[in-house]
């Protein structure tokens, strides 16, 4: 079937496009005083883990830089995402880095994700997003995504797909500790 | 999308402008947009492709305000283009959803959620998919979800979770409410769900739901079924405090239109309408073993999707010959073990079976071992090896095997190389003989990327098939069909990302998220530009 592109369906485009104009307008004139999505807050969730335990966005930033990162089993790259993960929480866990998994493996594949974290020795808290309610907030629609939260709760560094060697995210991880050892020296 | 819909959209989008502007410190206005042009067109083998240099592009753009306790978003999503074929522009979802302290929280609008795992009712999104329909042709975001509310509240032990509107299949666009006057959202569903947590890490759960059961031929009007289930969720190891060894199980059953005395008869007969899954796992040191039962029976309601225990293969020629599940009638199981002797190799062993209606039946035996020495820090790599068959696409007999191989050096470089074959054997009615018989046929893939993080890729890859239902196929050929194209993705700044494509694609089946659907073939070149603001 071909409909032409005037007619009466032509006026409600115009319409709807006036329309995210205005939207976006709005938005533009907010920018000049708002940060984009980088710095921005980061939406808080509570959650439960694999093995129980209650996790929030707000209590786990209390010890430090806070990796949520969004991964599913069939997701070839979010394998080597989460080993490199693993070793971070090794290297910076000590140093107060929280790490949280969120896989959005739908019900065919939930009984896969347990075994999956078995199998990569993962030691960090996985979460499971059944209803996609986390994902939606962070609007993670590419596998992995990775969310690095400060301690103020705000979205210091994005990281969308997984490239070994991109020191980019690790770069802004380290400043966070930076900035955070300069807050905790310097004199009140 | 009606004009009570359009009205919720115009003022969740002046709600987001104020917003934009009242502001406070602790919340934020962010987005993400999807921009998808194309030069080229399906393949000459397609039916009513138009002309072959096709240009269009197709857009979704996503905003969502976000505070501590707020949070309302807004999709637009557009698809043009120059056969002026289908053309649409409007806004496909939009949200207002808020929480407090005490646990509770309502969201109005479109709505997703899932009820146990998904047997009675899971609506999703397909994040980052962008289907092409074939007939009606247009592109659109997938979103099976429900146009009304979501209220969910969790107090102590307790639980409770409620979903009401209009549900969508999500199958079909914006264009065909624009242009057919067809509802993407018909119909109503009600229900909810509530679980209590128990000791140990235990719950119990029960579901109830209304959803729709088509006209009523006596009095023309709709009727609804409702469905009932119950589930428990537990580990027998932790409960008889054992340390060491986990054994997570997970048991549902449900039931359409009976009793509760009737429900725990667990009646699994034929053809009584019921769904029963079952699902545990030994988790023990560097062991695993999931075991999978399912037992589907009449229970395709189109707001659910109960697990298909079937494997999601990341393999690409795997993963275009997924087994789909036939929840009207289908009974299986899955079993698949891993281990991981060494910290840099793993082994997954996978047996999955269904039977259907009619004798059918799928089949599937997997083998993978990976290998990631020194921590992948130079090399890595995996071998497959998979044995199927599905008779409901009439596939009696199917081998495929390959492997990959990842190679890095000087930190930021790395080459991928991926190499598969796939021999099948289907059953079908061959012209030449005007008879049902067996025909062969062979796939292959190959595909080498060279990677340089911080700023993109470079890919080649080269498809061959001999497969004449190939939606590539022309009519009259008889030798290989060839498909080879390039791919490339590149960082053009902090939130802003472009993968362009240039040659010719495969159409048919794919998978993600465990859900299945339909891709299209095309020839000619394609840029999309994801970018986060």
């Amino acid at each position: 079937m071909r409909l032409a592109r005037t007619g009466p369906g032509r006026t409600p485009f115009v319409r709807r496009f006036a329309l995210v104009l205005a939207g976006a307008l709005g938005i533009v004139a907010h920018a000049v005083a708002a940060p984009s999505l980088e710095r921005a807050p980061a939406p808080e969730f509570n959650a439960r883990s694999l093995d129980g335990r209650d996790l929030r966005l707000a209590v786990l930033r209390l010890h430090g830089p806070v990796i949520v990162e969004f991964w599913a089993t069939w997701c070839e790259p979010c394998r080597e995402a989460l080993t490199e993960l693993e070793g971070w929480r090794k290297q910076y866990g000590p140093r107060g880095l929280e790490i949280v998994a969120v896989s959005v493996d739908g019900p065919r594949n939930i009984s896969k994700v347990r075994p999956y974290v078995a199998r990569l020795h993962l030691q960090f808290p996985v979460v499971i997003d059944e209803d996609q309610r986390i994902q939606k907030c962070y609007q993670a629609n590419q596998m992995p995504t990775a969310f690095l939260v400060d301690r103020a709760g705000n979205i210091a560094s994005i990281r969308v797909g997984y490239r070994r060697g991109d020191t980019s995210f690790a770069t802004r991880l380290e400043s966070l500790f930076r900035a955070d050892s300069t807050a905790a020296s310097s004199p009140r | 999308m009606n004009a009570t819909a359009r009205a919720g959209g115009l003022v969740v989008a002046l709600a987001l402008a104020c917003a934009a502007c009242a502001t406070p410190v602790q919340a934020q206005l962010a987005g993400s947009n999807l921009l998808l042009f194309q030069l080229g067109n399906w393949p000459p083998s397609m039916p009513d492709r138009g002309t072959p240099d096709r240009e269009s592009f197709y857009d979704r753009l996503d905003v969502q305000y976000v505070s501590a306790t707020v949070l309302a978003g807004l999709r637009f999503e557009t698809d043009r283009n120059s056969d002026l074929e289908n053309e649409y522009a409007g806004f496909t979802q939009r949200f207002v959803d808020w929480h407090d302290a005490t646990g509770f929280r309502l969201r109005v609008g479109n709505c997703t959620t899932i009820l146990g795992r998904g047997l009675v009712h899971r609506s999703f999104e397909l994040p980052g998919v962008v289907l092409e329909e074939t007939g009606f042709r247009t592109r659109f975001t997938p979103v099976r979800d429900v146009d009304g509310f979501l209220a969910e509240f969790e107090r102590g032990p307790v639980a409770l979770r409620a979903i009401g509107g209009a549900p969508s299949e999500g199958g079909v666009s914006l264009a065909h409410e624009e242009i057919l006057g067809v509802p993407r959202h018909h119909g109503h569903i009600a229900g909810g769900q509530g679980v209590l947590a128990l000791p140990r890490q235990s719950h119990v759960g029960a579901i109830v739901m209304r959803s729709p059961a088509g006209i009523d031929p006596a009095t023309s009007l709709p009727r609804q079924h409702t469905l009932g289930s119950g589930f428990v969720d537990l580990d027998p190891l932790r409960i008889l405090g054992l340390e060491g060894p986990a054994l997570p199980t997970y048991f549902e059953y449900a039931q359409q239109d009976r009793t509760f005395g009737e429900w725990w008869a667990f009646d699994t007969r034929d053809p009584t309408p019921h769904a029963l899954y079952a699902g545990t796992n030994l988790l023990w040191s560097t062991f695993t073993l999931s075991l999978e039962w399912k037992d589907y029976s009449h229970f395709r309601l189109g707001t659910n999707d109960p697990p298909s225990l079937v494997p999601e293969h990341t393999e690409v020629l795997l993963n275009r010959t997924t087994h789909v599940l036939v929840a009207d009638d289908e009974e299986g199981y899955q079993a698949e073990a891993s281990w991981s002797p060494v910290p840099w190799g793993s082994v997954v062993l996978n047996r999955s079976r269904a039977d259907g209606a009619n004798g059918d039946r799928y089949e599937e035996w997997y083998a993978a071992l990976r290998a990631l020495p020194r921590g992948g820090a130079r090399v890595d790599g995996g071998v497959f090896y998979d044995r199927g068959a599905d008779s409901t696409t009439g596939i009696t007999r199917r081998d495929t095997y390959g492997f990959d191989v990842t190679a890095r050096w000087r930190t930021r470089w790395s080459a991928k190389l991926d190499v598969e074959r796939q021999s099948s054997e289907r059953k079908s009615f061959i012209p030449a003989t005007l008879s049902i018989g067996l025909t062969q046929f062979e796939d292959v893939h190959v595909s080498l990327a060279g990677t340089l993080a911080d700023v993109g890729s470079v890919g080649f890859a080269w498809d061959r098939t001999t497969d004449e239902l190939d939606p590539s196929w022309d009519a009259g050929r008889t030798t290989a069909l060839h498909l080879f194209s390039w791919n490339a993705s590149a960082r053009i700044s902090d939130g802003n990302e472009a993968v362009l494509f240039l040659g010719r694609r495969r159409g048919g089946l794919a998978c993600t998220a465990g859900t299945c659907y339909f891709v299209q073939p095309f020839e000619g070149f394609e840029a999309r530009l994801v970018s986060r603001f």
